[in-house]
């Protein structure tokens, strides 16, 4: 059987039933998939390694296990794919840095070991900026990622790969690190839902980034996709909200929105988003959480701080094996004081219980997921030195609550856009649910980029790979 | 270009981390530590603190007062 380029623009969902429905074996699914990526990605830059070899085992194995009758995972023969900071047994994790060299671990990170057991094939590890901090930079050892939606343009970061993979149907779905808005900005970017959870509902062991602020986060088409890889990987259950979707409470942050000087066409979509928010019974009210500007220096400074505790010893003998850009970005902490560090721990308690207090008046936040349309000014040095592209991400790393990207619009560029949805802690099922609304109701996540057509064109031989 | 005073002392202070930076990366360096250091002054000054930060170290006051 040879699948259509639209098969790889399904939910897990629908794959997976499919799968399990046996109306296409994991080997057809994966062979079209590795096909996709020979095609789309040398244009794309998705990938730093294809998990060929290994990808064509598992699924011969999930196949035998299907046709022995075996109890199956819910991801059974769906390819999955990993931003390259995050450890999969036999695979390289470059970080997109010379400084690992060739560096191959020998377990799988606790996310991977989840994702197998639940029966995803590891199809890949996708690009990244260099050690998920930087901007995209030429200077990295491969070259950034282009958005499928619009190749002249950036896919941001720092899980760039993760974003325009998904999106171009080069996997079903991916999963990246976010430190500042790393996993929302780029699911923004390209049409996504980006979601970064509660601090430590997901394991970070076996992946790369600063513990403090970082999240292990899910890329998808869907918000079922989101809730169905979350329940594979959370540590625990999320909560739901015994309210239904039309009685939850959402706060607009609109004095913030205002201050951070958001484009025309973002302003727009948000307000759009908010109309269709209300013709869902979803009603707004203004919010006023205090230090936002705040919190997002404060994340910034224990970022860099930790960054460069991180990389110090390497920063020191092995500076030129770094990139241009993300050396000067990993430099930034060695010039900060234990003082600043601690102050902005300070500060990270503090804003966590203001938004605590702001919950106590609406059950979610919504504001866009970047003041900016295009990915070229987010790359301008001048703008994203103070990360200012981040200025509604960043403080919910900082406070630790889980937050949601889903698309909007679509700009005047051709490029999605996003709106962020901020919940309780623990409460990702609420965002989830409020998100699947949307999108019902909208239908911005059936949108996809058009790419030229890759299978169909030709018979694909069975020894092909 | 003739490297300027500030980034000569942001070497300085690199040396001190036992870092060697060429004057290229200690230019552009410069203006991303001195935003870094405008943020972490004012959160400093931010009433998000119950207490008052300590201050900037001596050798950043030394950089700035340039």
């Amino acid at each position: 059987m040879t699948l259509s380029d639209e098969f790889y623009f399904l939910s897990i969902v629908e794959v997976a039933e499919r799968i399990r429905r046996r109306e296409v074996s994991c080997l057809e699914v994966v062979r079209g998939q590795l096909e996709r990526i020979d095609v789309l990605d040398a244009e794309l830059r998705c990938y730093i390694t294809v998990a060929r070899e290994q990808a064509l085992v598992a699924a011969k194995s999930a196949d035998a296990a299907l046709a022995n009758g075996d109890a199956v995972g819910a991801l059974q023969g769906v390819p999955i794919a990993l931003k390259d900071v995050i450890d999969a047994e036999g695979l390289p994790t470059t970080a997109n840095s010379r400084v690992l060299g060739n560096w191959i671990p020998g377990r799988d990170a606790t996310v991977v070991a989840r994702l197998k057991a639940a029966g995803a094939i590891i199809i890949g590890k996708l690009n990244l900026n260099e050690f998920a901090w930087s901007i995209p930079s030429d200077s990295d050892r491969y070259p950034p990622p282009r958005n499928p939606w619009n190749t002249k343009y950036a896919a941001i970061g720092s899980s760039s790969g993760s974003g325009a993979a998904v999106a171009a149907g080069l996997c079903f779905a991916s999963l990246g690190t976010d430190a500042g808005g790393s996993v929302r900005l780029p699911a923004a970017a390209c049409g996504l839902i980006g979601l970064k959870p509660t601090h430590g509902l997901i394991s970070h062991d076996g992946v790369l980034g600063c513990e403090t602020i970082m999240e292990v986060g899910i890329l998808t088409r869907t918000a079922e996709d989101a809730a169905l890889l979350l329940g594979v990987l959370a540590d625990k259950d999320s909560r739901d909200s015994a309210r239904q979707v039309a009685a939850i409470r959402i706060g607009v942050p609109q004095r913030e929105i205002e201050a951070a000087g958001v484009s025309y066409e973002i302003q727009t979509a948000f307000d759009q988003a908010l109309g269709d928010f209300d013709a869902l019974n979803l009603k707004a009210h203004a919010v006023a959480p205090r230090w936002m500007t705040e919190a997002r220096a404060a994340n910034f400074i224990i970022l860099n701080a930790e960054e460069y505790s991180i990389h110090k010893r390497n920063l020191r003998e092995r500076l030129d094996d770094y990139g241009k850009s993300a050396s000067l970005y990993l430099l930034q902490g060695a010039f900060l004081s234990s003082a600043d560090y601690l102050i902005a721990l300070e500060a990270r308690s503090a804003f966590a219980e203001e938004i605590d207090r702001i919950f106590e008046q609406v059950d979610i936040l919504a504001m866009p997921v970047s003041p900016f349309t295009t990915p070229d000014e987010a790359r301008a040095p001048a703008t994203h030195r103070r990360g200012v592209g981040a200025a509604f991400t960043a403080p919910f790393n900082l406070s630790g609550h889980p937050a949601l990207s889903m698309p909007c619009g679509i700009s005047s560029s051709g490029l999605p856009m996003g709106i962020q949805l901020v919940g309780r802690k623990g409460e990702e099922a609420v965002l989830l649910k409020v998100a699947s609304s949307f999108q019902r109701h909208t239908a911005w996540t059936e949108h996809h980029p058009k790419l030229p057509a890759v299978l169909g064109r030709k018979p694909v031989p069975a020894e092909m790979h | 270009m003739p490297i300027d005073d500030e980034s000569v002392l942001l070497q300085k202070l690199a040396e001190s981390h036992g870092l060697k930076l060429n004057d290229e990366r200690a230019q552009l360096l410069l203006p991303l530590v001195k935003d870094l250091w405008a943020m972490a002054e004012a959160l400093r000054k931010s009433d998000i603190l119950q207490t008052q930060g300590q201050g900037a170290s001596e050798d950043r006051t030394r950089v700035q007062g340039q």
